[in-house]
Parts: structure tokens; C-alpha cells; sequence
């Protein structure tokens, strides 16, 4: 749109300082022949094309079409056989000087439907030989007169500007300059006073109006720098997303916020290093952005961010050291390996509650009455877990598109290097299942959970269909729900008695009364539910009875995130073996490729 | 210097004057441009629309010098065409659509590379 004004204004006051130097000297040599034509044919050409693109810019009206796509399209499919058909028109066809304006304008734009006719009959005769079927011939038949009439209507803007531009003058050219041997040009036999009359600008005049037309580009280039519902605010967004509280805290306590302008009508913030990308939050969210609910969510999700990115092989790398810092930061405690910050953050990651000053997070041990309406910290999954498990979604975005969809992370997949650890987990998790890793610590992990040792993934299948009995069919979560339940209601009925028809059914126990059950609850052996749970997905993990299938489709996970291709799964495995510690991110972000 | 002479240098210095402005203004903008994009991930294609703000600039105004009108409204509209033919090309490309449909059908490794450039 930048590019458009700039070349309408500043057209407009070149041309006519030209037309006023064209007048003070005519040009040297009047140009005949396959000259003329040619710059006939250029000016024609220029029309055409120009007239596409301002065709194409109005079609961007309607919301549903993308500037870049309307532009896309005009240019492949108009442009090029306007070229060749349209613009040689006032070439070959040229209207006579003494027809007048409106139908010169007409004859044009007549020869252009000519034209498009020709082009479409040309197209039908591709399409027949191309394609040798009946079917297409019906349908280009019925699809004709719109192609025609789209075609004719873009040839409109064209048709109008050759008439008018070639329309001839009323008043005949006048040239003013007397005849001088040093200007290049052709002398002019007008006497001097006459020249007076056509005075130059003055320079500071032209600088002004310059400077005007200028001016008159920079405020609409300023609102088409911004999204449009953010206005003036918005500057620079290439990217916005509507977001809630928690998300601005995340990036406060994450990549942090590079700036904010707050409104009545909402927040509008830029995350730290990527200005172009901005979060808004809407007037409904802002009055909430306050809310310590928010703030722990937020800072919550960022713990977990930056927990996702370190990189246990590098704990003492010093972007680790970094992230380590930033971790301290959020959780008030130093960790001395990675280890014991995975043991730590498996263990309290949903008990961390904002403590109410700075960024920092605190574990919070829930009350019974939070035990019983299960008021826990649920955070997001990281970008890096998003890749991890689904590489494939790089593929659909380039790292600087908008992403549709507007959730927390999302923002977030546009940073490489969540990018780079998300796909080396990703990768190492496949290499993990050509070089039967992921298989041989499944069928570990599930003998010693249930001491059975089936040889068949079937097997292992059927074992864990239908409900466990106890203590695998209660989850940790659920037992402290019933315990908050219990000392909140266990003495009221009806919750009594249900509550004991319950329990009875989940646990095999046979007391008359709720709080009888505390005790068992209360013991972690009688609560692994997570483990039968992680058992029975982990079944998933162990090679079928066809391995080929399996390994074949790690090896194409593998193909799709990384530069190589080989095609046996000893290959891949040395090939991680040896490279893992120097690949780095494509220039696109969306594969691994080995440094050099 | 004899008053003809002064009035074709000064024409030519107003022309100069406002082609530098143009100039001037669109590698400001270039330079918004690259400040505020982020070109880690498709660097060609970034540089490319860099490029295409400049290009009008440079070549329009020598285009206009050279050219011939016979009316003010031609001069007007003549000048003014090139430089809304050169807005298109900075969106110019083929929408990703449509290049992963012909990328996907036997068409040669060549031409895809072209388009997804």
C-alpha cells in the first residue's frame, strides 16, 4: 500500500514537472519505426500492469482475501497474457485523433474483450489437448462467461486510462524555450515574453509540495503498519494476537515484554526482542490482568518454558546457565543438576502459586477446601513439548507467519530456539525407536510395574483393557479430592452415605463411615492410577508385530525434520549418534541441519 | 547565463530535488522495513520486498525523463502507471496454496524451486 501511494504521489509530480520541461523544449528527434512502436507498446504495457495491480488492491476489499494471494493471482493469470494481448492493442488497432473520448475509451475496451475471447479459445484448445476429456470441456463451457466478464471488467481500468491518456489536447503543445545550443534540446521559435509565461517552479516550492505529498504517504503508511483493529497503537505489528491476562505474564516472566501502551480499550504489548509480534489483551481480559490467578498461570507456564529448554547434556552450556538463572528467578532455589531439577518439577510443578511479589513462584501445599474442588495450577503445555510431539506443525508455518488460533504457546513457535530443542527431542525420541531403546525400557518399566512378562504387544493389550482393580484404579489428584470432600461433607447427608457407596466400590474396603477411609487414601501405595496409566501408554511404545511399519514411519518423521534421508535405521542411529551435538536450526526453522 | 538556460537547470533541479526526496523517503521506509521485520526465517524473500521498495525509486523518475507526452493528463497518468505496476511486485508471488497443489502433481523439481522461491 506504501509502495502504491508513494508511486501515485510522486508520479503525479514528476510527470508534471516533466510535461512542464517537455513544454519549455520538445524533444530532440521525433522517434519512427520499430522505435515508436516499441515505446507505443512499453507505454501500453505499463497501463495494463498498473491497471491489474490497482485491480487487484480493490479486490483485497473483501475481508476474505489476502492482498499478497488477490496480487498472486492477478499477476499469474492476468499480467502475463494481458501482455501479450491487450497491450499491443494501441499498437496494431490505434484510435484516430478525431474520436472523441467516450468512445475511444469504448473501442478499447471492445478490442479487449476481442482479445479475451481469443485468449479463452486459446485456453479451451491447452485444455482439450491437455487433458482429452469431455468433462473439462462442460465445465470450461459453463465457467466461460464469468472468465469472460472477470477478464473484461480487469481490462476496464486499462481501457479508461489509454483513452484518456491518448485523448489529443484542445489547446495545442506550446514550447517556450528560445533557442540556446547548451540545453540539448530543440530550439523553440517563441518569442521571450511568451516564455515568462511558463516560469519554473521555484525550488523551495517543488521542496514543499515534496515534502507534502510525502507527509500525505506517511500517515496512511503508518496505519497500514499497524493491524487494523489496533490502530495508530499498533504500529509495527506484524503479527497480533488476542490474548487473556495470564499470557502477558508469561511473557513478562518468559522472553519478557519489550513494551506496553494500555487503553480504555485494551493492552497492547510487544515481547522483548521481536517487536512485530504483539499480544492484546482485550477490555474484558484487562480487568483481570491484576487477578493473582492470572499471575500465577502465567508465571506458571513460563517455569515450564523455560524447565522444557534446558538441555541436559548442556547443563553447564552457559545459555543453560542462563535459563537456570531465570529458573531461580522464578522458583527461588538453585538446582545442582538436571536431575534433581526434573525430580523437583515433577514433584511440585502443580502445587506453585505466585507468592505476591516479583516473579516468584512458591509451592503451595492446597487446603482441604482446595483438595476438594481440585483448585490446582494447570498449566499449558510449552512450545517445546508441542513440537516435540507433533514436528509436523512447523511444516504448515514459516517462523514469521501469523499463526490463527491465538492460544499462549503459539506465540511462542515462532521462537527457534524452542524450535531447535523441540525438534532435537523430537528426533531423539525416533532414533530412540529405530535403535529399540523406546522398546526395551516400555517392556522394562511394565514387568516391573505387574510383574508379568508378556512376549506380544497384543498380550500386553489385552492386559490392560477394561478397569483396574485397586490400587490402580485411583489417581493422587482424586484421592485428595475425596479427602477435602470428606472433611468438608462427610458428615452431612446425603454426601454420607454416597460418599461411603463410593468409596467402597473405588477402594474394595468395606467402613460405614467416610473418615475411615482418610488413612488409606492418605498412603501413596494405594494411589497409582498415574502408573497404570503411563503403563498402558506406554504399551504404544513397544514394537508390533509388524517392526517394519514402526520403523518405517519413525524413519519419515525423521526425513521431514532433519536435511538427511537415508533408509535404514542402523544409518539414522549412527548418524544421531554423531551429529546430535552439532545440529542446529534450518534458516527456514522448520529442520535440523548438521553445522559444518 | 542566459535566462533559457536558467530556466531548463533549474526544471532539471527541481526534478533531481524530487527524485532524491522520493528516494530518500522510500529507503526511510526500507529501513522501518528492516527494523521491524523479522527476516531470520525467509531472508530471500525478505530482501527481495526490501529491494522492491527501492526499485520504484530508482527507475520510475528515469523512466518518466525519457518519456514523451503530448498532454498534461498523459504525463500525469503515464508517470503515475509505473509505479503502481511496480506496487504488485512486491506481493507477486504465487499464494502457498497454489504452490504445494502444483508441487504435489509430477511437475518438475525446477519450476517448483522457482516457485517457492
Amino acid at each position: 500500500m506504501v509502495l502504491l501511494l508513494l508511486g501515485l504521489v510522486s508520479g503525479i509530480e514528476l510527470g508534471l514537472l516533466r510535461w512542464k520541461f517537455l513544454q519549455w523544449a520538445p524533444p530532440p528527434v521525433i522517434l519512427a519505426g520499430l522505435r515508436s512502436t516499441w515505446r507505443c507498446y512499453i507505454k501500453s504495457a505499463t497501463l495494463w500492469v498498473a491497471g491489474v495491480m490497482v485491480s487487484g488492491w480493490m479486490v483485497t476489499a473483501f475481508p476474505s482475501i489476502h492482498a499478497a494471494d488477490a496480487l498472486a493471482y492477478a499477476g499469474i493469470v492476468v499480467v502475463g497474457p494481458g501482455l501479450l494481448l491487450i497491450a499491443p492493442i494501441p499498437v496494431f488497432f490505434s484510435v484516430g485523433p478525431a474520436v472523441n473520448l467516450g468512445k475511444r475509451v469504448w473501442k478499447y475496451w471492445l478490442r479487449c474483450l476481442s482479445a479475451a475471447f481469443g485468449l479463452l479459445v486459446l485456453c479451451l484448445f491447452a485444455a482439450m489437448v491437455l487433458f482429452r476429456g469431455p468433462l473439462i470441456i462442460l465445465y470450461y463451457f459453463y465457467s466461460l462467461p464469468y472468465l469472460l466478464l472477470g477478464f473484461w471488467l480487469v481490462c476496464l481500468p486499462w481501457a479508461l486510462l489509454s483513452g484518456v491518456a491518448e485523448q489529443p489536447s484542445a489547446r495545442p503543445l506550446e514550447h517556450t524555450q528560445p533557442a540556446v545550443e547548451n540545453t540539448g534540446f530543440a530550439a523553440s521559435p517563441l518569442a521571450p515574453d511568451a516564455s515568462l509565461r511558463f516560469r519554473p517552479p521555484a525550488t523551495w516550492k517543488v521542496l514543499l509540495v515534496s515534502l507534502a505529498a510525502q507527509l500525505f504517504i506517511l500517515l496512511p503508511a503508518l496505519w497500514t503498519a499497524s493491524p487494523s483493529p489496533l490502530g495508530l497503537r499498533g504500529i509495527g505489528c506484524v503479527s497480533a494476537h488476542y490474548t487473556n491476562a495470564s499470557e502477558y505474564w508469561f511473557w513478562q516472566a518468559y522472553k519478557g515484554i519489550g513494551s506496553r501502551s494500555e487503553s480504555l480499550d485494551g493492552l497492547i504489548f510487544r515481547v522483548a526482542g521481536s517487536p512485530h509480534v504483539c499480544g492484546v489483551v482485550d477490555r474484558k481480559n484487562l480487568a483481570s490482568l491484576n487477578d493473582p490467578k492470572q499471575v500465577t498461570v502465567g508465571y506458571a507456564n513460563a517455569a515450564r518454558a523455560w524447565f522444557w529448554l534446558i538441555d541436559s547434556d548442556e547443563w553447564e552450556s552457559p545459555r543453560t546457565k542462563e535459563i537456570r538463572q531465570e529458573l531461580t528467578l522464578l522458583l527461588g532455589r538453585e538446582f545442582s543438576s538436571y536431575e534433581q531439577l526434573q525430580d523437583w518439577w515433577n514433584q511440585n510443578n502443580e502445587h506453585l502459586v505466585w507468592s505476591g511479589r516479583d516473579e516468584f513462584l512458591e509451592v503451595h501445599e492446597p487446603t482441604i477446601s482446595e483438595m476438594a474442588h481440585r483448585s490446582y495450577t494447570v498449566t499449558s503445555m510449552s512450545p517445546v513439548e508441542i513440537i516435540r510431539l507433533g514436528p509436523h506443525h512447523l511444516e504448515a508455518e514459516p517462523a514469521t507467519d501469523k499463526l490463527d488460533g491465538g492460544q499462549v504457546s503459539h506465540l511462542t513457535l515462532l521462537d527457534r530456539e524452542e524450535r531447535l530443542r523441540g525438534l532435537k527431542l523430537a528426533a531423539a525420541d525416533q532414533i530412540a525407536i529405530l535403535s529399540g531403546k523406546r522398546d526395551r525400557d516400555a517392556r522394562e518399566f511394565l514387568e516391573r510395574l505387574t510383574g508379568q512378562n508378556f512376549a506380544t504387544k497384543l498380550e500386553w493389550q489385552n492386559f490392560f483393557t477394561g478397569n483396574p482393580p485397586a490400587p490402580w484404579n485411583m489417581s493422587r489428584d482424586a484421592a485428595q479430592d475425596w479427602i477435602g470432600l470428606i472433611h468438608l461433607y462427610g458428615q452431612i447427608e446425603p454426601f454420607h452415605t454416597r460418599y461411603v457407596v463410593s468409596l467402597r466400590e473405588a477402594t474394595g474396603l468395606n467402613y460405614f463411615a467416610p473418615e475411615d477411609y482418610i488413612p488409606w487414601l492418605q498412603n501413596p501405595d494405594n494411589t497409582r492410577q498415574q502408573e497404570w496409566l503411563k503403563a498402558r501408554d506406554l504399551v504404544g511404545d513397544l514394537m508390533s508385530t509388524n517392526p517394519l511399519a514402526t520403523l518405517g514411519q519413525a524413519m519419515s518423521v525423521l526425513k521431514l525434520i532433519t536435511d538427511q534421508s537415508f533408509d535404514s535405521p542402523e544409518t539414522w542411529v549412527k548418524w544421531w549418534q554423531e551429529k546430535h551435538s552439532t545440529v542446529s536450526l534450518s534458516t527456514n526453522g522448520r529442520k535440523l541441519t548438521v553445522r559444518h | 547565463m542566459s535566462e533559457a538556460v536558467w530556466y531548463g537547470n533549474s526544471l532539471r533541479a527541481s526534478y533531481r530535488l524530487t527524485h532524491a526526496l522520493w528516494i530518500g523517503c522510500s529507503a526511510l521506509y526500507l529501513l522501518v522495513y528492516l527494523l521491524l521485520a523479522d527476516l531470520a526465517s525467509d531472508r530471500t524473500h525478505g530482501l527481495f520486498l526490501a529491494f522492491t521498495i527501492l526499485l520504484p525509486a530508482i527507475f520510475v523518475p528515469l523512466y518518466i525523463w525519457r518519456a514523451n507526452f503530448a498532454t498534461r493528463t498523459e504525463a500525469v497518468i503515464r508517470s503515475v502507471a509505473p509505479g503502481l505496476a511496480l506496487s504488485g511486485v512486491a506481493s507477486t508471488r504465487p499464494p502457498r496454496r497454489m504452490r504445494m497443489d502444483v508441487c504435489k502433481s509430477d511437475t518438475s523439481p525446477w519450476f517448483c524451486s522457482c516457485l517457492a522461491w
